[in-house]
């Protein structure tokens, strides 16, 4: 059973046409890596899919049974930093208190422990994205979506990243889509690779996306890349 | 002083006085953090017309004040969400709407001037026994609401955007806060007056999210400073026999400017 479903899905923003008439299904427990040039929709894809953007037609439909706690098990950590309320006086352990708390090792993992006392709004814009990470994957969500999750952050937990995230995937199954230009990362991480510019391009596997014409539209023609991957089951 | 609490009259001032103390505090929280710290000057006017035309058609004032401090709170809540939290002007239109309306209607009525003062400037000494359970009931809905649904009300004054994706109706818990919020100004005019009811739903909630760490604190620290404005300004009013409602006021404001002074933020 798909966990994302979109159908004909599109977006319009005054007049212009973001996303056009997008149909897919994402199946439960995949990693999907989403890649495309600067403009072409990956960020309200991804905001469309989770409820964030009004859809001008077709439609998106997450598969997420709601809980006894009745909210969805669904988690998005977005490009910038979140437009947080700046007047609330809430600290990174108001966050977390509030939260379930199902994969607490990632406290540990993105450093989080020394940053508790501290108040949201006194946070740089790394430390911000560290916490929102750490906040999403606490509670062990069955959907998370992350857009250029590693943008702000330090070279050492940007190196570390593509490690946390699998062990996450490992330990919880969870379905995970990620925004992304690190094309790196796609191989390491990711089952599949939607390749978004206004319309889906190429959906499949990264082995499939190498080999294909698109890598050189993205890169460039005059770019060799040397493809190869960690993730045993990207070449099948 | 102490044998004033053998007054019956004092006796339910004072309770009032405390109970509309919490109750601002708290929703005080969810005003100056959506940044509509206008939103009780505006609901109390519009308040204050309506409770002239109370007074005009000798109707009970709860009556029509209650209903026009409600629709005022949708209203605003409504229009702030669709022109992006732009609703400066609107609050402003309301406010003198209100004031006009109760001022105009004054003028038409009789020997009622007095009556109209208290709604102005509060009459904490005219407290009855059904201000009281009235009081008693909204706080006791909205301290066990807080409580239960501290999460959710920290999930949408802190990140609205996250608080829906978790599933959570961002716009109904909005509403809910507005219409409280319109509730408890219509309960508790009579005591500190149309005219200074931000005194108490803004200054004690703003000086403390200057000076808490954290969202419970703010909340904690809020009822504090409400609490110990409410019981000096009226041990200060009572003692100098002056008129409670600017006291309690002043003691408001003198936190504040303290507030902002030791805040290094």
């Amino acid at each position: 059973m798909a966990d994302i479903i979109c159908d004909k899905l599109t977006v319009e923003k005054s007049g212009i046409k973001i996303l056009d008439s997008i149909t897919c299904a994402i199946p439960h427990g995949e990693v999907v890596a989403i890649a495309g040039p600067n403009g072409a929709g990956k960020s309200t894809f991804v905001r469309a899919l989770i409820g964030l953007e009004d859809i001008s037609s077709g439609s998106a439909d997450l598969n997420v049974p709601t809980e006894k706690t009745r909210y969805r098990r669904v988690d998005y950590v977005p490009q910038y930093t979140r437009q947080f309320n700046h007047l609330i006086p809430a600290t990174v352990s108001d966050l977390f208190t509030f939260s379930r708390q199902a994969y607490p090792e990632i406290i540990s993992e993105l450093n989080i422990n020394e940053l508790f006392d501290k108040k949201m709004k006194n946070l740089s814009g790394g430390q911000v994205q560290r916490v929102f990470l750490a906040h999403a994957m606490l509670s062990s969500p069955q959907i998370l979506v992350l857009d250029e999750p590693t943008a702000a952050l330090d070279p050492l937990i940007r190196h570390k990243f593509s490690k946390i995230i699998s062990d996450f995937h490992k330990k919880t199954a969870a379905t995970i889509l990620y925004v992304t230009h690190d094309i790196g990362s796609i191989g390491e991480i990711a089952d599949k690779l939607i390749y978004l510019e206004e319309k889906i391009i190429f959906f499949g596997t990264f082995g499939d996306f190498c080999h294909s014409g698109e890598m050189s539209k993205y890169f460039g023609a005059d770019q060799h890349i040397m493809c190869h991957q960690h993730k045993d089951n990207l070449y099948k | 002083m102490i044998e004033l609490f053998s007054y019956q009259f004092i006796q339910h001032a004072f309770i009032a006085g405390l109970l509309v103390a919490v109750l601002c505090a708290i929703t005080g929280i969810g005003v100056v953090s959506r940044n509509m710290s206008l939103l009780g000057d505006s609901l109390s006017h519009l308040s204050f017309g309506a409770a002239a035309v109370a007074v005009f058609s000798h109707l009970p004032f709860l009556v029509l004040t209650v209903p026009a401090a409600l629709f005022g709170a949708i209203f605003i809540t409504k229009f702030s969400k669709k022109n992006n939290n732009s609703s400066d002007a609107l609050v402003a239109a309301i406010s003198t709407a209100g004031i006009s309306v109760g001022v105009l209607v004054a003028s038409f009525t009789r020997n009622v001037t007095i009556d109209i003062q208290s709604f102005l400037f509060g009459s904490i000494l005219t407290v009855e026994a059904t201000d009281l359970i009235a009081l008693s009931v909204l706080f006791i809905f909205v301290s066990v609401g807080f409580f239960v649904y501290k999460k959710e009300i920290f999930s949408v004054l802190f990140d609205a955007e996250q608080a829906k994706i978790s599933g959570i109706n961002v716009n109904v818990y909005q509403i809910v806060i507005s219409l409280v919020t319109g509730l408890v100004v219509a309960l508790s005019m009579k005591i500190v007056g149309a005219l200074l009811m931000s005194a108490l739903l803004v200054l004690p909630a703003f000086s403390a999210m200057r000076l808490a760490n954290g969202f419970s604190r703010s909340v904690i620290l809020s009822s504090t400073f409400s609490l110990f404005s409410v019981t000096v300004g009226m041990f200060i009013s009572f003692s100098t026999n002056s008129p409670t409602g600017p006291v309690i006021a002043l003691c408001a404001s003198f936190i504040f400017i303290v507030a902002l002074i030791s805040s290094r933020e």
